[in-house]
């Protein structure tokens, strides 16, 4: 299946398989809205590993199935991972891969 | 039969922890800060069966990592302090991951004793979990209890005191797939080769295998280095993923093993009913409705109720007043005593105290229901524009009491970018003695329209500087990862606990530096240092079109805000302000006494959080800010 979306667009109550994280955001910042300069590129380098990091000890891995619980179109998602609730802030689940399973 | 124990009791954030503490303390606590570090530590004493105990609240974690500050301290408190037992409170209904944090804790070659907590809501669930199978596979004593309901206390502390006197315990042994197994010996084995370990070598491989920064910087041997190096990319390739994904995926391929071993599903399970209360809690619409209508009943009832406390307090104080200057002191030194620190005490307890007392009472409330992550949840998105996460907002409610422990709450956050940004802009948000002041003067002279006006000025201002800090303020913003736990019912002994910590702290802290400052003013008067200073003063009242009268109020309100409006008066004799200030001048006088300095207790706040420089900074900035918007404002209100 070749369906790879990010977690913040997946609609509610949805469930999906987790594929993997994006940890370069890119030399543009939708944060800072400019091309971000190297000190800045590392800082948010060493951000992403360090997120993900907590995401995965949160449970969120590669291959764990979770359910989208709640997902407007601002603010965070909140999704159910090994039968608990966690709230993921909108441009953290923007970088997480996941795969819609068919039911 | 001299030695003191010690046990620290472990676990995930929300898991009853605190309750747990509180039975097995009785409420004899000592709450202060981890050496140097920003993070509450508790400890308690008690005996039992013939033994001295003292028992170390450690904070509430995921895992021993190095995301934040408390899974530093609690690891090295643990690894260090070497604690006769730990005792690792899990949250039963949520067993892969409170087994995830186990496992590091057993790592660590402590000997636990395993709670498995909250057991009333496994059985909600119509599940049952096999806690004689639990601890044959764990190796570690395990017993259900539910804290809130007083269940499984005593047998947990007969076990605990049973393996004190014992002394000693199974430390129980978690296996991993082979790959990593063989690699983590590999590595064991070298580090054989170095002398004084702070950890065990079993946890510094792993953690090393899973790329652990500050481990990194300990391990001073580069040999050591460069193997880590290889195993670690042997583990990639065999595994397809970063190393630290198949570390953490291994513990939690083990948890959901022993999770499935133990658990049995009896009957269905029974609705959840913080499922249903989110609906409306978290919902797009009446979400925010319940939040808005809530805080601003929190502010009713914190200010309808502070102000009649407030009153009764002051009243009472002043009772004493004529009894004391009957005393035969020489008359200096009695206007120095009651006016200086006799009234900073007063100003303390009639003015702080009535406040955020009830404030803290509900912030605590709303902390233990679980509302407080729900409010964090809803702001997030707002949060993220000034470059921080919803956590933040929490501080941020709380300083409408007061900035001082705004700044300390701010610790909240993980990052110290997102800590400096909240405390800043905390020491923006009106206090409950600010409130007074716009209430007092702007409400009673120019009506309410005006008042709101100040605030609302107040709220853009902080917008502005918050967009302003995210912008300039080194660093990237933090996203929110949160664990959004079930909604409860309130334990009434946690919350009473939480309160009277919070205001403990407050007052040792905050009531010193506000009895001195109030001397010295004091001190300041009496000298007749009032008349040059009033001079000196003169080309900042012209630039504000104030009184030079008025002005000089300003420098007592560094100390405390409020004391601008009650020196207003007494220089004046008059609370008829209306008589002395022109409408313009009052509305001046009070954006700028809002906005202009962190009284003395915030900016010793600022220091001890930041340091000198952080607190000279803001100190200063907000100073020239409010000259400049004050005088802006001036001139605005002159030319229309």
């Amino acid at each position: 299946m070749e369906s790879k979306k990010i977690l913040s667009s997946i609609v509610q109550g949805k469930k999906v398989k987790v594929v993997g994280f994006d940890y370069h955001m890119g030399l543009f910042s939708r944060h800072h809205h400019r091309l971000l300069r190297l000190h800045e590129a590392n800082d948010l380098e060493r951000h992403g590993v360090f997120f993900t990091r907590r995401l995965q000890e949160m449970g969120i891995l590669p291959g764990e199935i979770i359910e989208v619980l709640r997902n407007g179109n601002i603010g965070p998602v909140e999704v159910i991972v090994k039968n608990s609730h966690l709230a993921i802030g909108r441009g953290i689940a923007s970088r997480i891969y996941v795969e819609e399973i068919d039911e | 039969m001299n030695k003191t124990f010690t046990v620290a009791l472990a676990g995930n954030a929300n898991v009853g922890k605190s309750v747990i503490f509180n039975q097995l303390t009785g409420g004899s606590q000592i709450v202060g800060n981890w050496p140097g570090k920003t993070v509450e530590k508790a400890e308690g004493f008690t005996e039992q069966g013939g033994l001295r105990i003292r028992i170390v609240d450690l904070p509430g974690i995921y895992s021993l990592s190095t995301y934040s500050e408390e899974e530093i301290v609690s690891r090295e408190f643990i690894a260090h302090e070497h604690p006769d037992l730990v005792v690792d409170i899990i949250d039963a209904s949520n067993l892969e991951r409170n087994l995830f944090f186990l496992f590091q804790l057993m790592e660590l070659e402590v000997p636990i004793v395993v709670a498995l907590n909250q057991y009333d809501v496994v059985e909600e669930k119509g599940l049952e979990i096999d806690e004689q199978k639990l601890s044959e596979l764990l190796g570690l004593p395990v017993i259900k209890t539910i804290a809130t309901k007083n269940r499984g206390l005593k047998e947990l502390f007969q076990v605990i005191i049973n393996i004190l006197k014992r002394g000693k315990n199974g430390r129980g042994k978690v296996e991993y797939g082979k790959e990593v197994e063989s690699r983590i010996k590999i590595l064991s084995k070298a580090l054989e080769q170095l002398q004084e370990l702070k950890y065990p070598k079993r946890f510094i491989a792993i953690k090393l295998l899973e790329k652990d920064p500050l481990m990194f910087s300990e391990i001073k041997s580069t040999e050591i280095i460069n193997l880590v190096r290889i195993l670690y990319k042997e583990l990639e390739e065999i595994h397809g993923e970063k190393s630290e994904t198949v570390i953490i995926s291994e513990r939690y391929a083990v948890a959901s093993r022993i999770a499935e071993a133990v658990i049995t599903k009896m009957r269905k399970a029974k609705k959840d009913l913080s499922d249903v209360l989110d609906k409306v809690a978290l919902h797009r619409f009446w979400g925010y409705v319940l939040l808005i209508s809530l805080v601003l009943f929190i502010f009713f009832v914190v200010f309808k109720f502070g102000s009649y406390l407030s009153g009764m307090i002051g009243s009472l104080f002043s009772l004493l007043k004529p009894y004391f200057m009957y005393l035969n002191i020489p008359v200096p030194l009695k206007e120095l005593i009651w006016n200086g620190a006799i009234e900073g005490i007063i100003a303390g307890f009639a003015i702080v105290l009535p406040y955020i007392a009830p404030f803290y009472l509900i912030l605590s409330i709303l902390e233990d229901t679980g509302y407080l992550a729900r409010i964090a949840f809803l702001t997030d998105n707002l949060m993220h524009r000034l470059g921080v996460h919803g956590k933040a907002f929490i501080p941020l409610i709380e300083s409408f009491g007061c900035n001082v422990p705004a700044i300390l709450g701010s610790r909240v956050m993980e990052r110290k970018r997102d800590r400096l940004i909240v405390s800043i802009l905390a020491t923006l948000v009106p206090c409950s003695a600010r409130t007074v002041i716009i209430f007092g003067l702007v409400a009673v002279f120019l009506g309410p329209l005006y008042a709101i006006l100040i605030y609302v000025f107040d709220f853009i201002l902080i917008f502005i500087v918050g967009l302003l800090l995210n912008k300039y303020i080194k660093g990237t913003p933090t996203g929110l990862i949160m664990e959004m736990p079930r909604f409860r019912k309130p334990v009434f002994k946690v919350i009473f606990r939480q309160t009277w910590v919070r205001l403990k702290e407050f007052f040792y802290f905050a009531m010193p530096i506000i009895v001195t400052a109030n001397i010295v003013m004091e001190g300041l008067i009496l000298l007749k240092f009032i008349g040059p200073i009033t001079s000196a003063l003169s080309p900042i009242s012209r630039f504000l079109g104030l009184p030079s009268l008025a002005t000089i109020t300003l420098i007592f309100g560094v100390l405390r805000k409020e004391l601008t409006l009650i020196m207003l008066a007494t220089f004046y004799q008059t609370t008829n302000f209306a008589k002395v200030l022109t409408p313009q001048q009052i509305f001046i006088f009070g954006f700028v006494t809002m906005i202009y300095i962190p009284c003395v207790a915030t900016i010793a706040a600022l220091k001890r959080e930041f340091g000198n420089l952080t607190a000279i900074l803001v100190s200063i900035g907000e100073f020239i800010g409010a000259l400049l918007l004050g005088g802006l404002l001036n001139l605005l209100l002159r030319i229309f």
